[in-house]
């Protein structure tokens, strides 16, 4: 159905006696469907190209589901829904693992990731893959941890008009881009790393989430002067995380309104701290590409979004102290960071994070409540 | 039929291969969550806890975690006093969340530091009397808000582990839902009591898993198809009488179960359990062993060695199918018997069975009879020779599972616009 659809109906019905025509029903046709997009098209060619250079038995990885057994080239909910902060060893992953592609079919795949993402979004996802491998090269089991655990899922079949999901996911990211969907969003978007800052590995040295962590930092050292803003109790982890039941994602729709109002509204803050929450949102916006940025911010951003955000944080405000939180909700944009134990330094601390979209996650197929 | 049980069984061998493999894991990763086991007693309930010590210690209000090791030397008594303040049981005799106002004698029995390390756990055991003259058992209301009264992001999963008087025991745990912020406590939906309840559940599940455990069966077989033979030399030369051949029987499975009587006690007690791997590649060897015996019979009064001491293997193995966690010793002395009884009696129905017709084919058709157990032998070396390999993990299923009947998943795919 499209646009050109819309207008008066009647419905006649006729048989030997005769021939009824019913009064007229007018239909209106509401283009939920974002306009047509560059990005899709592109993300599209470079999925085909990606997906051209696998192995039959790869081909079937890509559209394979977490379960291992199941081949399934159209989307569903509850299949997008298994991701996890948990390494894929433990909670196990759609799609076909990074350590299965060869260097030219990496090379294909980390053109099509740096398509989807764009160089920022990219630089985060080679960075927390490195952040893997750091944790490998410390000690930890390479059974668990390491680049090779990423998987890359096409939930539904790429396509420059239907819906279809771009699932890209491992131990401490998952990015669910959802294209030709009700919403432009890349959301849900689990962010975490370990080692908490920069770590120097094969000579490279990365700081994959130092953007966030920065503007985290800089807007709690400004809140801990707002008293509202304070939660009351302890965070110690964040709330709409990959908490499931198998500690997948939850089911859907979120309990938002649970939260509704918590801490200070954004309007209440002063201007100089109002630029620096905006700076938070742009810091997790900005992971994707230009056209999602675009149309992301105009919605987060917009003067009356902005007057229905509220900001909250727990703990002492700053980003190097376990059980200290950050929040960030709006009519739609909700952020979460949290600061815990480390797991592989256990003495450290590390970081939990999640962006979600109230009314855009999965491409919007899993409204709020 | 047997091509039925063995798939039965190959599954649940590759799903316990897996589960090991998977705890393995899940050790090296801290769960977050709290949890609450929850079993009864003859006087009420005893809950046994685990709390993560990272989460506990915000709620706590002091450090925990910088020395897990000095956490009960130093906080035992403020733990104790925490913990009794935090968590407690009710009588709610209308199924409903309502709490009625009479709370249960709550005592701590035990206390523990798991770890040493920012991972460490708290685990505790306490217990709950149920008021004399009270309602029955069968609701209890428990009320749990330890670490969640201060920690928004917490919960703590409740499990029902074991009903002795309801008949729920050796089973998987029950979720009976999460607790959290704001929702402090639940009702415990236990069975009405019925006399001898858990028996017949214990019962059972020694019958099944002798029932589903093709290796057991082929073991005890390898036994019995040579009772009613003599050996000479090496050789099965003749027939024994009837009455010999049931008396060597008898005496075949006496051993046999005194043999894992004697460790399936030792392993559920926790004398000593080792691990399930060595043990399932000793059960695989032990069938080996035993068709060997049954195509050359090497050792005088062979079958009453081998039935005593891979008896002694197999009771190890037994003790894997029944699960004891949380039983009172009493209800523990219980389970075991009534475990055991059900193997005896599916390993007597297997012998009523196949006996007769063995004994009427070895005096009847003697060479036939020397084919069959030939045969018999063969195929038993073989499967025990197949599940040796893959017990010792040099082909690991787990892998082989994982990468699925390519065949199937073989579906041509194309993208399109």
């Amino acid at each position: 159905m499209s646009a050109s659809d819309a207008g008066s109906y009647t419905v006649v019905v006729s048989n030997s006696v005769g021939s009824v025509t019913s009064s007229a029903a007018t239909l209106t046709v509401t283009t939920a469907t974002t306009a047509s997009s560059a990005q899709s098209a592109a993300v599209y060619s470079a999925a085909t190209a990606f997906y051209d250079t696998l192995s039959t038995s790869q081909k079937n990885l890509v559209y394979t589901t977490y379960s291992r057994s199941t081949v399934q080239t159209v989307f569903d909910l509850a299949t997008a829904r298994h991701w996890s902060n948990l390494p894929a060893s433990m909670v196990a992953r759609n799609g076909v693992p990074w350590s299965s592609l060869s260097t030219a079919q990496q090379s294909a795949a980390r053109t099509l990731i740096a398509t989807a993402l764009g160089d920022t979004g990219n630089a985060l996802h080679v960075g927390l893959q490195a952040a893997d491998d750091y944790l490998v090269a410390s000690g930890a089991s390479s059974s668990s941890y390491g680049d090779g655990h990423y998987y890359i899922a096409f939930l539904g079949t790429p396509s420059t008009s239907s819906f279809w999901m771009l699932q890209l996911t491992g131990h401490h990211l998952t990015f669910n881009i959802a294209f030709n969907g009700s919403t432009k969003t890349p959301t849900p978007l689990f962010m975490g790393v370990e080692p908490k800052a920069s770590f120097t590995l094969n000579g490279t040295t990365y700081d994959p989430m130092q953007a966030q962590r920065v503007a985290w930092g800089t807007l709690g050292a400004a809140l801990t002067s707002v008293s509202s803003a304070k939660l009351s109790g302890t965070w110690s982890d964040i709330v709409f995380g990959a908490n499931g039941s198998g500690s997948i994602d939850g089911t859907c729709p979120r309990a938002y309104s649970t939260y509704d109002a918590q801490g200070v509204a954004y309007s209440s803050l002063s201007v100089t701290t109002q630029a620096l929450v905006q700076n938070v949102i742009r810091a997790y916006v900005n992971t994707q590409s230009t056209e999602y940025v675009d149309d992301l911010l105009a919605a987060y951003l917009d003067s009356t979004a902005l007057a229905q955000t509220y900001v909250a944080y727990s703990g002492d405000g700053g980003v190097g102290t376990r059980n200290n939180y950050f929040r960030i909700s709006g009519p739609r944009v909700w952020i979460e960071m949290s600061v815990q134990n480390g797991v592989i330094f256990n003495s450290d601390i590390h970081y939990h994070g999640v962006w979600r979209d109230k009314t855009g996650d999965y491409g919007g197929q899993c409204g709020s409540s | 039929m047997r091509l039925f049980v063995a798939g039965m069984w190959l599954r649940g061998l590759l799903a316990g291969v897996m589960l090991l493999g998977l705890g393995a894991v899940v050790n090296a990763h801290p769960m977050p969550q709290s949890q609450v086991w929850i079993d009864t007693t003859a006087e009420g309930l005893q809950l046994t806890l685990r709390l993560p010590l990272a989460q506990l210690e915000p709620a706590f209000g002091r450090p925990l975690l910088d020395a897990p090791t000095q956490v009960l030397p130093r906080e035992r008594e403020a733990l104790a006093r925490y913990l009794l303040a935090h968590v407690g049981v009710q009588s709610s005799p209308a199924r409903s969340p309502a709490p009625s106002a009479s709370p249960w004698r709550l005592t701590l029995r035990s206390l523990h530091v798991q770890g040493d390390n920012t991972l460490a756990e708290l685990e505790a055991v306490l217990e709950a009397q149920a008021p004399p003259g009270g309602p029955p058992l069968d609701s209890a209301w428990l009320r749990f808000d330890a670490v969640n009264h201060e920690v928004r992001t917490h919960r703590a999963e409740v499990y029902l582990r074991n009903d002795w008087a309801g008949g729920r025991v050796g089973e998987p745990p029950q979720r009976l839902g999460d607790l959290q912020h704001g929702t402090e406590g639940l009702v415990i939906p236990l069975q009405p009591p019925q006399p001898g309840a858990a028996w017949r559940a214990l019962w059972w599940q020694g019958v099944q898993h002798i029932a589903t455990g093709l290796d057991h069966l082929l073991f005890l077989l390898m036994l019995v198809i040579v009772a009613p033979l003599k050996a000479q030399a090496g050789r099965w030369t003749a027939v024994r009488g009837r009455r010999d051949a049931v008396r060597r029987l008898v005496g075949v499975v006496t051993a046999f179960t005194l043999g894992h009587s004697v460790t399936l006690a030792i392993s559920t007690t926790g004398l000593w359990q080792p691990p399930a791997q060595p043990v399932e590649v000793l059960v695989a060897l032990s069938i080996g062993v035993a068709a060997v015996h049954v195509l050359w019979p090497r050792w005088p009064m062979g079958e009453l060695v081998l039935a005593a001491t891979f008896g002694l293997v197999h009771g190890l193995a037994f003790a894997g199918g029944l699960s004891t966690a949380g039983l009172t010793p009493w209800q523990l002395a219980q389970a075991l018997l009534a475990f055991n009884l059900g193997i005896e009696t599916m390993q007597l129905l297997v012998l009523v069975v196949t006996m007769p017709g063995l004994l009427w084919w070895a005096h009847r058709l003697p060479t036939g009879y020397a084919r069959l157990r030939v045969t018999l032998a063969v195929l038993a070396l073989v499967a025990a020779t197949s599940w040796t390999i893959d017990r010792l993990g040099i082909v690991d299923p787990a892998a082989w599972l994982r990468a699925g009947p390519p065949e199937k998943a073989n579906r041509a795919l194309t993208v399109r616009p």
